[in-house]
């Protein structure tokens, strides 16, 4: 059986019979791949700490033909990005961006941007201040790559440029105020919305965590790009909710030291 | 051939973890030429478990009452609580017999992706205990699972904001009796890290 070798970042384990792990891994050649590794919860295993999620690493599968899952041979740790884990927010930050990559990402189809940006985000959420600023510009970037990067020059619908926009995420983009008016879901969006949405849009890679955002356009931001995400998904999506209430939880708390 | 009753029992022990069809049917198999008495034993010894363990209403631990022997235990240190996910983490700890103090079982650790959150673990009888009881201090056990980490971290923060205790957390390294050579990056990272002086 050959074996395939490919850098990966693990999205999810999850338990599987008594001493199995499922692995679910993002890779550059063939997006999401999801594996079983035998004896991985063994304290002894061969994968020792490796097989943690948002290590990144090299993988090493065999691949049989029908099979769902992939064989794990081996996992090399190239990085193990431990100084996310031990810290909150950031570790909440970047399981949320493993969920975005779990449920967007298509299985087995190359998506070599989805990765660089991935690993992009990782190796630079440990220096970021607030990690805020750097989950909005990636949240842009990966609809981008998805495909779903709305027009932000017009409006969508009738192609005419406005003075006002309101964000439809229904019809993925800008729309003026006449044709907005007959949608339901739209939703108002400042001026500096549009602009820190092309200038993320632009970004190269190793800049998203360099770039920063004040806390009202990041509040007025996160509620768009959220509703449009969970339109395109059409479910919740749990680590959001998760880090969202992490942050009413603590937010004042950090404000206060 | 009325094999049904046989079959039933390959049915209800496919159920456990670990088990498929071909352990099952080995282990009915088994049990069916086991004698009488130790059958019955096996069965009995279930249903007793059933009905007698529950979670102590103090710390989450199994127990056979209201309240488990630990926490019931005068000799064991009410300043001094561990903190572990499940219940198997007691009985290990408990095992090295050098732990002298209470305990708190969480029941899980916060896993976002799985809708786990703080809500959904035994974290709200952990914030009465650090109000009522005399603690003076929480370690963490945890596991060093990505989990197991964030859930530290959520009570490390969560402690301090409501009590004056302190909090920490137990060292992780290589195993006893494993080989530096065969441990990897990051064990080896948190074994120098958890290092102490002699
Ligand atoms: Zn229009
Ligand atoms: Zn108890």
């Amino acid at each position: 059986m050959p074996l395939y070798d490919s850098e990966a970042v693990v999205l999810r384990t999850v338990d599987f019979k008594e001493a199995d792990k499922i692995v679910t891994f993002l890779t550059p050649g063939h997006g999401r791949l999801s594996g079983l590794a035998r004896g991985a919860k063994r304290l002894r295993s061969r994968f020792g700490a490796s097989l943690e999620v948002l290590t990144h690493g090299r993988l090493v599968y065999f691949d049989r033909q029908g099979k769902n899952l992939i064989g794990i041979n081996h996992f090399d740790v190239l990085r193990s990005f431990q100084g996310i884990r031990e810290d909150l927010m950031q570790s909440a930050s970047c399981q949320y961006l493993a969920e975005l990559a779990m449920r967007f990402v298509p299985e087995r189809e190359a998506a070599p941007e989805c990765f660089a940006l991935l690993l992009g985000a990782l190796g630079q959420m440990e220096a970021v201040k607030d990690p805020e600023a750097l989950l909005r510009i990636y949240e842009i970037q990966f609809l981008g790559l998805l495909g779903y990067a709305p027009r932000l020059d017009a409006c969508v619908q009738c192609g005419r440029k406005a003075a006002a926009y309101g964000f439809s995420s229904k019809q993925g983009g800008l729309v003026c105020g006449s044709c907005g008016s007959a949608l339901k879901d739209v939703a108002s969006v400042s001026r500096g919305v549009i602009h820190f949405w092309r200038k993320a849009s632009d970004l190269a890679v190793n800049r998203i965590g360099r770039i920063g955002l004040d806390g009202r356009l990041n509040g007025e931001l996160k509620q768009i790009l959220h509703r449009y995400l969970l339109y395109l998904l059409g479910r919740e999506i749990r680590s959001f909710t998760f880090l969202e209430r992490l942050r009413k939880e603590f937010g004042s708390l950090r404000a206060a030291r | 051939m009325e094999a049904s009753s046989l079959q039933r029992v390959i049915e209800e022990l496919k159920r456990l973890p670990g088990i498929g069809t071909k352990t099952a049917q080995r282990l009915a198999f088994f049990i069916m030429k086991m004698p009488t008495e130790q059958a019955l034993g096996l069965s009995r010894a279930i249903e007793e478990l059933k009905e007698k363990i529950r979670f102590c209403s103090v710390c989450g631990n199994l127990s056979e009452s209201e309240c488990c022997d630990i926490c019931s235990n005068p000799n064991r240190n009410p300043r001094l609580i561990c903190v572990v996910q499940e219940a198997m983490d007691v009985m290990a700890i408990e095992k090295t017999g050098q732990f002298r103090g209470r305990y708190h079982v969480l029941h899980g650790a916060l896993s976002p992706i799985d809708a786990i959150g703080p809500d959904e673990l035994n974290i709200k009888t952990l914030m009465q205990r650090i109000q009522q009881e005399p603690i003076e201090e929480i370690i963490l056990a945890t596991n060093p699972t990505i989990e197991g980490e964030a859930t530290a971290m959520y009570l490390a923060q969560l402690v301090p904001s409501r009590s004056s205790c302190t909090v920490s957390r137990i060292a992780h390294g290589i195993p006893v009796g494993g080989h530096l050579e065969y441990a990897d990056e990051v064990t080896l990272a948190k074994a120098m890290e958890g290092r102490r002086r002699l």
